[in-house]
C-alpha cells in the first residue's frame, strides 16, 4: 500500500512535464515515455542499487540516440567540437557519432551528478539538429524551464504553392526582420525550415511566439501582429 | 591554457603578439622582446595597451655574435631575403635566451633540408590532414580501412592492439622502400637515417623491432655520426617511456568504461582534451619549453625551426611542425608569401593560388601545383555594373586598394549568447537581442547581403543560369 501510494505522488508530475513538451509527432511521445522512467530520479537509483535491474533497461535508460538529419550533417561536423565540449565538460556525459546509423549518442559516465544531464544533453543536441545555433541551444543545458516547440504550416492552416511561399515570406519578413522582431519581443529563439517551425524558449513566452507565428501564417499584417506582441508583452511585465 | 600549470620560462614576443593583444602573460613567466618591437606599434590604441600591460616587459638588445651567427644561418636557409633587421635581432634574441639557459648541444649549425623526391608527390603530412576523420566518430563493425582510422582514438581494446602491430608491420615496408630510393637520389647516407628517424617520431608506438633496425642502421652507418644519432635516440626515448606508462591507465579506465554498448569513439571526461587537441591539428603541442618566440612570420617560423628552437602560437601552444603555403600568381608566374594577398603584387589581378612548396636537395623551392584542376576563362569577360558613389555603396572589388564604405554591423549585432557564463541565470533573457532598429541593420535587409553577394558575383558562379542578371 505505502508503495503504491508513492509511485501515485510521483507519477504526476511527470505527466505534467509530458503535456509541456509533447509538441511534435509519434516518436517524441515515444521518448517521452522513457523520459517518465528518467523522471523518478530517486526511486530509479535506488530501486537500482538496491534490486539490480537487468541490464538492457539500464542501458535504454542511461543511453540516448539522436538521429541527424542529412542537411545537418555538414553543420554537426563543423559544429562538432563546440557540440562535444560542453556536453562533455559542463554535463559529464559521454558522447560520440555513430557513422553507420547515422546518430550522436550519449550516455551517463561514472563522474555524471545527475542522471537528469542526460535528457538535457540530448535535448541540446536535437535542438542543435533542429536548426538552432549552438550558442543558443546551449542555454537548454543550464536553464531548466526552456523547451523546443516544433510544428508545421499545414498544422495551422492548409496552404498550397504560392500562398505558402507568402506566408513563409511574412514570416520571415525582409532579410529576416519579422522574425528577429518576434524574438525580440517574446525572448525566444525561431528557426524557419522550409515548411516546419521551431520555436525555443520558456512555456509562456512559446505560446505568445507560437501566437503570433500563427497569426502571420493564417495573414495578419505583421503591423498588426507587433501591436500585439507589445501589448501582450507589457501586460505580461506588469504581471511580473 | 589557464589550465596547466606550467608556463614558458622565457618567451620573446614578436610584433605580432602586441598587435593581436594577446595575453602574454598567461602563458610565460618572463616576456622579453627587442627594442625595435617596441618601436613598431604605432597604432594609438595598440600603444594605448602597451603601455598599460599587466605584466612586466623586458626590452633587451641580443649581443653581436648572437646576431652574426643567426644571419649566417638564415642566409643558408634562404629566408634572408625575406627578413628584416627586426626579424633577425628578434631571432638573435630567442638564440641567445637559449644558449645560455638551455645550452647550444641540441641547436643545429647548418639547416637540415628537406627530402623532396618528385614535385608531383605531395609530403604525407599534408595528404594525411585531407583524409583524416573527426574525433568521436566512431563506424560500427570496423573494417580494415577503419581500424586504421580507430587508430587516433584513445580508448583501444586487446583485439585492436593486435590489429595496430600488424598495420605497422605493413607502414613500415614502404617507409623503408621510400628511405632506400631516397639514399639512391641523394647518394649521402645521413639524410636517409635522418628521414627515417623523422618518420618514426611520428609513430606514437615504435615496438621493439623498430628499435633493434634502428641500431643495425646505426652500425651500418659511419662512425662520425654515430655519436649524434645515438643522443638523438636518447632524447627520443624518455618520451617512449612516459607513452607506455600512459597505455595500461588508459587500459584500466577502458575496462572500468566496459558495458554493453562498447567504448570505441566515446570521448568521455577522461579523453576529451586529447578529442580537442586533435581536432585542433597535431601541429601544437602540450610540451612546455623553457625558451620560444611567438611570432606568426613565415620566414621568422622557418628559421627558428631549422636552429631547433621553439615556436609558440599565438594561444600560447608550441608548435611541432610547419607547413609552408604560398600564393602563385597563374598569370604573371610571380610568387609571394603573404597568404593575406587578394591581388597579384606584381601584376595586379585576382589571379593568385594557394600553392604548397617544399625545398629539394639542391635548397631551391619546389612548388606544388595541383595539376588535376585546370585553369580556365569562363566566366572571366562579364559586362560590371554602373560604378556607384556614396556612403553606402556596394561596388564589385577590382583592384587592389579600391576604396570601400564602412558597413559595419552594430555593437547589438555583434554580441552572442554566452549560455556557459557565471552569470547567465540572472540575466534578462536566456538569447541576446538581435539587431533589427539601426541603420546597418535597415541596410542589411535592404539589399540582404547574401543575395546581393550571389547576384554580384562577378566571378564563378555555375549554379545560376542568367549569371549576367544584376540586381534591380
Amino acid at each position: 500500500m505505502e508503495a503504491e501510494n508513492i509511485r501515485a505522488d510521483a507519477f504526476e508530475p511527470a505527466k505534467r512535464a509530458t503535456k509541456r513538451g509533447a509538441s511534435g509527432g509519434g516518436q517524441q511521445d515515444v521518448e517521452m515515455q522513457v523520459d517518465e522512467a528518467t523522471g523518478i530520479e530517486g526511486q530509479v537509483l535506488g530501486s537500482s542499487r538496491a534490486s539490480a535491474p537487468p541490464k538492457a533497461k539500464r542501458a535504454r535508460s542511461e543511453l540516448r540516440k539522436v538521429s541527424v538529419p542529412p542537411h545537418r550533417y555538414s553543420s554537426l561536423k563543423e559544429h562538432w567540437m563546440k557540440i562535444f565540449t560542453p556536453v562533455v565538460e559542463h554535463m559529464k556525459l559521454q558522447i560520440r557519432f555513430n557513422m553507420k546509423a547515422r546518430q550522436v549518442e550519449l550516455r551517463v559516465g561514472p563522474e555524471t551528478p545527475d542522471i537528469a544531464n542526460l535528457q538535457r544533453g540530448a535535448d541540446f543536441v536535437r535542438a542543435f539538429l533542429c536548426g538552432f545555433e549552438v550558442d543558443d541551444a546551449l542555454a537548454l543545458l543550464r536553464l531548466e524551464d526552456l523547451f523546443v516547440e516544433s510544428f508545421e504550416i499545414k498544422d495551422v492552416k492548409t496552404l498550397r504553392g504560392d500562398h505558402q511561399s507568402r506566408a513563409i515570406g511574412r514570416l520571415a519578413g525582409k532579410g529576416g526582420r519579422t522574425k528577429f522582431t518576434i524574438e525580440n519581443v517574446t525572448k525566444t529563439r525561431i528557426v524557419l525550415a522550409d515548411s516546419k517551425i521551431h520555436i525555443l524558449g520558456s512555456y509562456q513566452n512559446i505560446q505568445l511566439a507560437r501566437r503570433a507565428v500563427c497569426n502571420l501564417i493564417l495573414g495578419s499584417p505583421p503591423s498588426k501582429v507587433y501591436g500585439n506582441l507589445r501589448a501582450v508583452a507589457s501586460r505580461l511585465s506588469e504581471r511580473m | 591554457m589557464a589550465e596547466t600549470s606550467e608556463k614558458i620560462k622565457f618567451l620573446v614576443a614578436d610584433t605580432t603578439a602586441f598587435i593581436n593583444a594577446v595575453p602574454l602573460n598567461e602563458y610565460a613567466e618572463q616576456v622579453l622582446t627587442v627594442p625595435d618591437v617596441v618601436a613598431e606599434v604605432r597604432n594609438k590604441r595598440q600603444i594605448r595597451r602597451l603601455c598599460v600591460l599587466p605584466f612586466d616587459l623586458q626590452v633587451r638588445e641580443p649581443r653581436p655574435e648572437s646576431i652574426k651567427h643567426c644571419v649566417e644561418f638564415a642566409k643558408k636557409t634562404g629566408d634572408y631575403a625575406s627578413l628584416s633587421g627586426i626579424d633577425l635581432k628578434v631571432i638573435s634574441l630567442t638564440y641567445e635566451l637559449e644558449a645560455d639557459n638551455v645550452g647550444t648541444d641540441h641547436l643545429r649549425q647548418e639547416p637540415v633540408m628537406a627530402q623532396t623526391i618528385a614535385s608531383k608527390d605531395k609530403p604525407e603530412e599534408m595528404q594525411d590532414a585531407n583524409n583524416k576523420r573527426l574525433v568521436g566518430w566512431y563506424m560500427p563493425e570496423g573494417e580494415e580501412e577503419e581500424e586504421e582510422d580507430s587508430e587516433e582514438e584513445d580508448d583501444y581494446s586487446q583485439e585492436e592492439d593486435d590489429a595496430e602491430g600488424d598495420e605497422q608491420e605493413a607502414n613500415e615496408s614502404p617507409d623503408t622502400v621510400k628511405a632506400a630510393i631516397e639514399a639512391q637520389l641523394a647518394g649521402k647516407e645521413p639524410f636517409a637515417s635522418e628521414t627515417i628517424e623523422k618518420e618514426e617520431d611520428q609513430d606514437q608506438e615504435p615496438s621493439q623491432e623498430e628499435l633493434d633496425k634502428l641500431f643495425e642502421q646505426l652500425k651500418c652507418a659511419p662512425s662520425a655520426e654515430e655519436e649524434k644519432e645515438l643522443s638523438e635516440l636518447l632524447v627520443s626515448q624518455p618520451a617512449e617511456v612516459d607513452e607506455e606508462v600512459s597505455e595500461p591507465q588508459e587500459a584500466k579506465q577502458s575496462q572500468n568504461l566496459d558495458e554493453d554498448v562498447g567504448d570505441d569513439g566515446w570521448i568521455t571526461h577522461s579523453n576529451i582534451k586529447k578529442a580537442k587537441k586533435a581536432l585542433e591539428g597535431k601541429v601544437e603541442t602540450d610540451e612546455v619549453p623553457p625558451v620560444a618566440c611567438m611570432t606568426t612570420d613565415y620566414a621568422l617560423q622557418n628559421v627558428l625551426k631549422q636552429l631547433n628552437l621553439h615556436l609558440a602560437a599565438l594561444n600560447g601552444r608550441i608548435i611541432k611542425q610547419l607547413r609552408t603555403y604560398i600564393l602563385r600568381c597563374y598569370a604573371c608566374y610571380k610568387t609571394t608569401s603573404i597568404m593575406t594577398k587578394v591581388f597579384c603584387p606584381n601584376c595586379g589581378n585576382k589571379t593568385l593560388k594557394r600553392v604548397a612548396v617544399s625545398l629539394d636537395e639542391n635548397g631551391r623551392q619546389v612548388i606544388h601545383i595541383n595539376t588535376r584542376r585546370p585553369l580556365t576563362n569562363k566566366y572571366k569577360n562579364q559586362s560590371l555594373p554602373r560604378f556607384q558613389g556614396g556612403k553606402h555603396s556596394r561596388n564589385p572589388i577590382l583592384f587592389e586598394d579600391q576604396p570601400m564604405p564602412r558597413q559595419m554591423p552594430s555593437r547589438v549585432a555583434k554580441t552572442k549568447t554566452n549560455a556557459l557564463d557565471q552569470d547567465y541565470t540572472a540575466g534578462f533573457s536566456p538569447f541576446v537581442l538581435r539587431d533589427v532598429d539601426s541603420k546597418s541593420a535597415m541596410l542589411r535587409s535592404k539589399g540582404n547581403l547574401k543575395e546581393w553577394a550571389r547576384n554580384n558575383n562577378f566571378e564563378e558562379d555555375r549554379r545560376r543560369k542568367n549569371y549576367n542578371r544584376l540586381y534591380k
